[in-house]
């Protein structure tokens, strides 16, 4: 009779424990669901819950990762998508996502030796995620293949090392033509190699039409005009102001904004919420030749680089 | 027999004398180079001498396998002013994100146990802080050590040179960071 007990108990424990979810799979299905609800806090401590039931439940420490980048806490993503890289070494996402973390990370960085170390760490995420088919035969998706080049050109290039950079943001802009960051890296990388020119300009002026609010370009457009004449500034403080009125952190721009404190009222795209740069023509001089810009103060009608004639133009 | 110790003496010299390398190629000076850096007017390219056959044709030694990366430096100045440039402030930033300092060219010839043919030519290769004055070019050999046992790969890294532009009258000095990609093709 006790034996039959015994047996039906562990009967009973085994179908117990082999059918209906795990703890673990509860947990991680319950994270879901709140990240859906938009509900992230509670998904992250689902999502922790889920990892501690079983630590090495690689989907999950995926969830984690994008939970913590989500809610743009960079460091956290890092951690969690390393773990999850250990778990499984072959996948391009782990890499692509510690790749990202630190790019964001160096991103908000002041210190460039700080920053510097970030964009290299980056860049040698992005380069195992390109080396992956070789190595281990795996195959990349499209996307994949281009946010692993556009990742390794901005790292080169944020790095100064803009010959190198060159490459990849080439090969990353000829996949997906009409993304914004790859449009809006190699316009910066032909402004590192030539200064101040109409085609990056332009380019520019392109992605803000689309994206009023993409920072690194309001950053640059700002930049663009400092570098041309530094007395022009209206049309340096319409970019910088949009740069730090939609979120943009640059100490050296809160610092310009301090010293110029003029008040420039801030033009509204019809139907937006964001402030969009007013239109600012201030009239410059372009190279016909090879599109470099100049101050309308400059004395001369040539180019200095390579002769061209220069003409009055109002951007 | 004065034939035989004739022969003998022979190779008892030639096998004395069997240190062969390639001197050092200054042909190609910085501002030559595709893979370079410019900043200031002070332009460096530096380019990797670890591969075996390359390493052995220049080094008459396996210096990786010694646990040495040689790197060739090459510096010029197309500015007015002057650059000094200490090796100790160099580094070599591998993509794995591990800083390597350039070591003595003496621990090197140590390592490679060679002749005094061997030590003259390492220390005539080897780079040492260097004043760098208007159109000069400046080559040398820097070496790092590998740390313990560990694996390296070169591509993707860069050396960083930390410069001192030494003052003009009623200037400031500067210090110049910059950055190059270590050719390896």
């Amino acid at each position: 009779m006790k034996i039959v007990c015994l047996f039906l108990i562990s009967a009973c424990l085994l179908i117990s424990c082999s059918s209906g979810p795990s703890i673990w799979e509860t947990k991680y299905k319950q994270a879901v669901s709140a990240d859906l609800a938009e509900q992230n806090e509670e998904a992250i401590n689902l999502a922790l819950e889920a990892i501690e039931n079983k630590p090495d439940y690689y989907e999950a420490h995926i969830l984690l990762a994008n939970l913590y980048k989500k809610k743009k806490d960079w460091m956290k993503a890092e951690e969690a998508f390393e773990k999850a890289s250990v778990l499984d070494p072959l996948k391009a996402e782990t890499f692509l996502g510690i790749g990202e973390s630190y790019l964001q990370m160096a991103a908000q960085k002041e210190n460039e030796e700080e920053a510097e170390q970030d964009y290299r760490k980056g860049q040698y995420n992005f380069s195992k995620v390109l080396d992956l088919p070789k190595v281990s035969g795996v195959q990349l998706t499209h996307e994949e293949q281009f946010l692993a080049l556009l990742g390794k050109g901005i790292c080169l290039l944020e790095r100064t090392l803009a010959e190198e950079a060159r490459t990849f943001l080439k090969q990353s802009l000829e996949l997906d033509i009409d993304n914004t960051d790859a449009r809006f890296y190699n316009a910066r990388l032909h402004e590192i190699g030539i200064g101040p020119n109409k085609q990056s300009f332009s380019e520019y002026k392109k992605i803000l039409s689309q994206n009023p609010k993409h920072l690194k370009t309001l950053l640059a457009m700002g930049d663009f005009y400092y570098k041309l004449d530094q007395n022009n500034k209206d049309a340096i403080r319409t970019y910088y102001k949009s740069f730090a009125e939609n979120g943009g952190i640059s100490k050296r721009v809160n610092e310009w904004l301090d010293a110029n404190p003029l008040a420039q009222p801030v033009a509204y795209e019809p139907g937006s919420q964001v402030s969009a740069p007013v239109t600012v023509t201030p009239q410059v001089k372009v190279c016909q030749t090879c599109g470099r810009i100049y101050p309308i103060s400059k004395e001369s009608s040539v180019c200095d680089h390579d002769g061209g004639d220069l003409i009055v133009q109002s951007e | 027999m004065k034939h035989i110790l004739l022969l003998c003496i022979a190779i008892l010299f030639s096998g004395c004398g069997d240190y062969i390398a390639l001197p050092k190629d200054t042909t190609r000076s910085a501002h030559n180079r595709i893979k370079k850096q410019v900043k200031d007017g002070l332009i460096i390219a530096a380019e990797d001498y670890s591969e075996y056959r390359r390493c052995r044709r220049y080094f008459y030694r396996d210096l990786l396998d010694l646990g040495y990366i040689p790197i060739y430096i090459c510096l010029g100045n197309q500015s007015e002013s002057e650059f000094i440039v200490r090796k100790e402030k160099i580094r070599l930033l591998l993509e794995d994100t591990t800083e390597l300092s350039a070591v003595d060219v003496k621990e090197v010839i140590d390592e490679a146990g060679g002749s005094d043919e061997l030590d003259q030519d390492y220390s005539q290769k080897a780079f040492y802080d260097s004043y760098i004055r208007r159109g000069d070019n400046l080559f040398g050999f820097l070496f790092f050590k590998v740390p313990g046992q560990k694996k390296i790969s070169l591509q993707g890294s860069s050396l960083q040179v930390i410069a001192d532009k030494k003052a003009e009258a009623g200037q400031q000095g500067e210090t110049l960071k910059v950055l190059v990609i270590v050719d390896t093709d």
